[in-house]
């Protein structure tokens, strides 16, 4: 069957009334917990992943991935009404996009974010329609040094690109590998750092441990300071002027196709995506001097960046079964806790599932912006919830959620004691993102490490002994190095990083 | 108590390169190399090297960092994520230390009274409770607050979700169905 026919196939699997319904939850769910100040998408996605464990995959992947978008989106809304961006990369929407809210104009931008946002996904989308196959095709082809060097370069990259810290970005990277030690060895069975417990002869399930990293330590950072009554900035009409879509077709193009490129190659980011258009917007504007006073290009580029990113990091996940970000390593979790394992062999062995998950996407973009646009009104109205009120139902929303797991308290306290470490680390400057990639990816890594020495019996010249596992371990060779000297460099400088969270 | 935000970052340093030293510790307990290959010792040893030798970078960087009188290695973020700053304090305020700390002993004690009390019982009593550790809350809300998230909130995992909840290890408490 050739690929438009396998998407076609998913669409009609996709507009199920039951599938369309997960979507939509998802769509409204994800997009409230967006619009939280200070619950950005990978929080907001790990406090309501529990919210799908219940379902069939086939719904549980759709709703999830909806969530994930839509968390985005919520983001978007925080960041024009509010200047508070909901996560990094819709830092440059604030700025622009809260300027032109502070000048009447809130509605023309959330319009565009939202439209720019849908061009974005759903060209994305249809990027992963006819990439998947090519992309895991090649990656059937892979062994275990291949997938070694794969997920290798994956950590390497995501931990160098996520943070001018890269020191402090290794140890989160290796804090997040040493997590997934506890357990039976994934070879021989024996069990190891269990502490003399039932409970971690799994050892640590990662979904409480990314909801109390990301979601308990959201809320803690939250309630550290006195929240002040949030302002919004008047709404306006919801319909752009012809000269705003005339100023941003441009920008929703260029946004679209960069923000493609960026998503796909792993550590990069939708952050990444948003700040390279918005750089770039300006630098090809005809009025640059208008950028920081409310230019509709900044908001248009950016965002269609930041949501064709998004989407589009979904492609390595899907086809090599890489995350490459917080958010992907958290959907990948909830593929896992489905039984099902992203990579080459997805679209072989659970073809109509994957299908269906990407034409829901589709669905599920116009969802969100069929949504979104008249109810932006209702969205800020979630923001007159008192805040102490707000982050302590967010808190019982978590302890529901680990508890839903395995119906067991032990989650509920290794998530909530990992919400006292993630707390610390972002105080601290630590990055997460790498925590999250190698706490998922951490026990494919000793595998096909330990597979690879086992066929070599021994010997570490397997990982260079195919073009691809050569190019893959090289490259991240040479990414360590370079990241390396530069922590050298700047550890002869007086040095102060300034992190970014991914 | 208060520390820098330098001294915190040492004290995680330590904590990681503690964990590095442990995962060192458990790996030479399992064995290294087998006949098949790396054994379930081979990882941990690497992990925990790797950890350590990180960790204690970090924190002699960091040392050296405050010899020399420098702001430290520990910033503000772009999108203000709450980090502390250089040889700031960790905490913002005396009422931030209140707050994260009381909220953190609530949390604590719900958890080990879910399965005393059930579920029910216990997030009536942390949602009752806990919003009045941030601000003062009006009784009124505080009692529907409690309720909602308390029953309204377990019926919907309940009944909708088929998810089950703690019940009360109290036999009267059980009896209701708590």
């Amino acid at each position: 069957m050739d690929v438009l026919s396998l998407f076609l196939v998913g669409l009609e699997l996709a507009a199920r009334p039951e599938n369309l319904m997960y979507a939509f939850v998802g769509c409204v769910v994800g997009t409230m917990v967006g619009v939280l100040p200070g619950v950005g998408p990978v929080a907001g996605i790990a406090i309501l992943l529990p919210v799908t464990f219940n379902l069939d995959p086939v719904g549980s992947l759709v709703m999830l991935a909806a969530i994930y978008y839509g968390t985005m989106y919520g983001g978007t809304v925080t960041s024009v009404l509010m200047n508070v961006p909901g996560e990094t990369a819709s830092v440059v929407t604030a700025i622009e996009g809260y300027r032109m809210a502070r000048n009447g104009r809130a509605g023309a931008a959330l319009a565009i974010a939202a439209i720019g946002s849908f061009v974005g996904g759903t060209v994305a989308t249809v990027g992963i329609v006819f990439l998947s196959a090519p992309l895991s095709q090649f990656g059937l082809g892979f062994g275990p040094p291949e997938f070694f060097g794969l997920v290798l370069l994956s950590f390497t990259l995501l931990v160098g690109l996520t943070s001018d810290s890269a020191l402090k970005g290794f140890i989160s990277a290796a804090f997040g590998l040493a997590l997934t030690l506890p357990g039976l060895d994934p070879m021989t069975g024996i069990a190891r750092m269990t502490f003399g417990t039932v409970h971690m002869l799994e050892g640590f399930s990662f979904v409480p441990v990314l909801m109390g990293l990301f979601g308990i330590s959201e809320v803690l950072i939250n309630i550290e300071s006195r929240q002040a009554k949030l302002l919004t900035a008047p709404m306006s009409s919801l319909f752009p002027t012809r000269q705003d879509w005339k100023k941003s077709a441009m920008p929703i193009a260029r946004g679209t196709g960069l923000g493609f490129v960026i998503g796909v190659v792993p550590g990069l980011g939708s952050a990444t995506s948003a700040f390279i258009s918005y750089a770039l917007e300006k630098k090809v504007a005809r009025e640059p001097e208008t950028f920081g006073h409310g230019a509709i290009e900044g908001v248009a580029g950016p965002e269609t960046a930041n949501n064709a990113s998004a989407n589009a990091a979904l492609l390595p996940l899907l086809t090599l079964g890489i995350p490459g970000s917080a958010s992907t390593a958290l959907l990948m979790g909830a593929f896992l806790v489905n039984g099902i394992a992203p990579g080459p062999f997805l679209f072989q062995n659970h073809a109509e599932l994957v299908w269906t998950l990407i034409a829901s996407m589709v669905i599920g973009n116009v969802m969100l912006l069929i949504l979104n646009l008249p109810l932006v009104g209702l969205w800020t109205r979630i923001l007159l919830i008192p805040y102490p009120v707000l982050m302590t139902m967010i808190l019982v929303f978590t302890i529901v959620g680990s508890y839903s797991l395995n119906g067991s308290l032990f989650d509920v306290g290794v998530m909530l004691v990992f919400g006292l470490v993630g707390y610390v680390m972002r105080k601290t400057a630590f990055p997460m993102a790498p925590v999250a990639l190698t706490l998922v990816l951490g026990p494919y890594f000793e595998q096909s490490l330990r597979q690879s020495l086992v066929l070599s019996q021994g010997d570490y010249a397997v990982f260079f002994r195919s073009t691809v596992s050569t190019a893959l371990v090289g490259t991240a060779m040479s990414v360590l190095g370079l990241l390396a000297v530069r922590s050298l460099a700047n550890g002869r400088r007086r040095w102060s990083p300034q992190d970014s969270e991914v | 108590m208060n520390p820098t935000a330098e001294t915190a970052t040492r004290g995680a340093a330590t904590f990681f390169g503690s964990v590095g030293i442990y995962c060192v510790y458990v790996g030479s307990t399992h064995e290294y190399y087998d006949l098949m290959g790396p054994g379930p010792g081979f990882f941990p040893i690497w992990i925990g090297a790797l950890l350590t030798v990180l960790s204690a970078r970090l924190l002699v960087a960091s040392m050296l960092a405050a010899r020399a009188g420098a702001g430290g290695i520990t910033t503000g973020a772009v999108t203000g994520s709450g980090r502390a700053h250089g040889t700031g304090p960790f905490f913002p305020s005396r009422q931030a230390v209140w707050r994260i700390s009381g909220m953190s002993a609530a949390l604590a004690v719900a958890l080990a009274l879910l399965d005393v009390f059930g579920f029910r019982l216990t997030i009536f009593a942390f949602t009752f409770f806990a919003p009045r550790i941030l601000e003062p809350q009006p009784p009124l809300r505080s009692v529907l607050v409690a309720l909602f998230c308390g029953f309204g909130i377990a019926y919907a995992f309940e009944f909708w979700l088929n998810v089950r909840l703690p019940r009360s290890s109290v036999g009267v408490l059980a009896a209701l169905g708590l």
